[in-house]
């Protein structure tokens, strides 16, 4: 798994590649918490390079999520697989979390 | 095809690994092979960290066959008796500030595979089927 932050339009563009999982979650989790501990509560996380995502995975991101909302911003994701798709739809993640086709969209969202 | 490795998180990539090699060796296709993969991934480490936690770490064995058609899976662990296809689903409705963070990986077993079957006796161990057709 390959992560990545940068500034965009005054959100955090999250780039994530590969797989999501109980071998990778740890090193995830870390990022996300750095983060938010820099004050980065306006997350975009790009998923399209995102091939694969486990339970553990789930409990990375609903945290992300949760952290941020709690301190007044968001998280939104971008670009799913199919099969990540259904994992989140699967977990019920689909009804709690915002997601977009694409970046850009995801990023407009945090600007109106 | 089959593997034996020590219940350790250590061995878990060499656990998947088997799976997509097995995937391979008969033509499933990627989409089945993530599933398969998951479902794996998933009962190892319930296996690994619930079955033989506070335990002396014992084996998972993984056994692939392909039939018919259908991908059987077969885990076999020597820990704590779990038995996934009782555990009640998770919370999926609630808003997300009540939403529990973990209890997903037993349910995404249910729902990816095709069957589940459990049964668990002192000599045999706790075996677990995971079943999927391919077609």
């Amino acid at each position: 798994m390959k992560i990545t932050v940068a500034q965009e339009s005054g959100a955090a563009l999250i780039q994530i590649s590969g797989s999501v999982d109980s071998l990778t979650s740890d090193e995830a989790q870390t990022f996300f918490d750095e983060q938010i501990k820099n004050n980065q509560v306006r997350l975009v996380v790009d998923l399209s390079q995102v091939d694969y995502l486990s339970s553990a995975g789930l409990r990375v991101l609903l945290s992300a999520l949760k952290s941020a909302r709690q301190r007044g911003g968001d998280l939104y994701f971008a670009g799913l697989q199919d099969n990540v798709r259904k994992v989140l739809d699967l977990a019920g993640f689909t009804s709690i979390f915002k997601i977009f086709p694409t970046v850009e969209e995801a990023v407009g969202a945090f600007a109106i | 095809m089959q593997i034996n490795a020590k219940a350790s998180r250590e061995n878990l990539p060499e656990l998947l690994l088997f799976i997509e090699q097995a995937c391979n060796r008969y033509q499933i296709s990627k989409p089945i092979c993530l599933n398969l993969r998951l479902a794996v991934e998933e009962a190892c480490v319930n296996i690994i960290e619930h079955g033989y936690a506070d335990l002396q770490t014992g084996m998972i064995e993984i056994a692939f066959q392909f039939r018919d058609n259908q991908v059987i899976i077969t885990i076999i662990d020597f820990g704590r008796e779990f038995d996934p296809t009782t555990y009640p689903p998770p919370d999926r409705s609630s808003e997300w500030d009540q939403r529990p963070v973990g209890g997903l990986g037993v349910f995404l077993i249910s729902q990816l595979m095709d069957e589940v079957r459990y049964t668990s006796n002192p000599e045999q161990g706790n075996r677990l089927e995971l079943i999927k057709k391919t077609e």
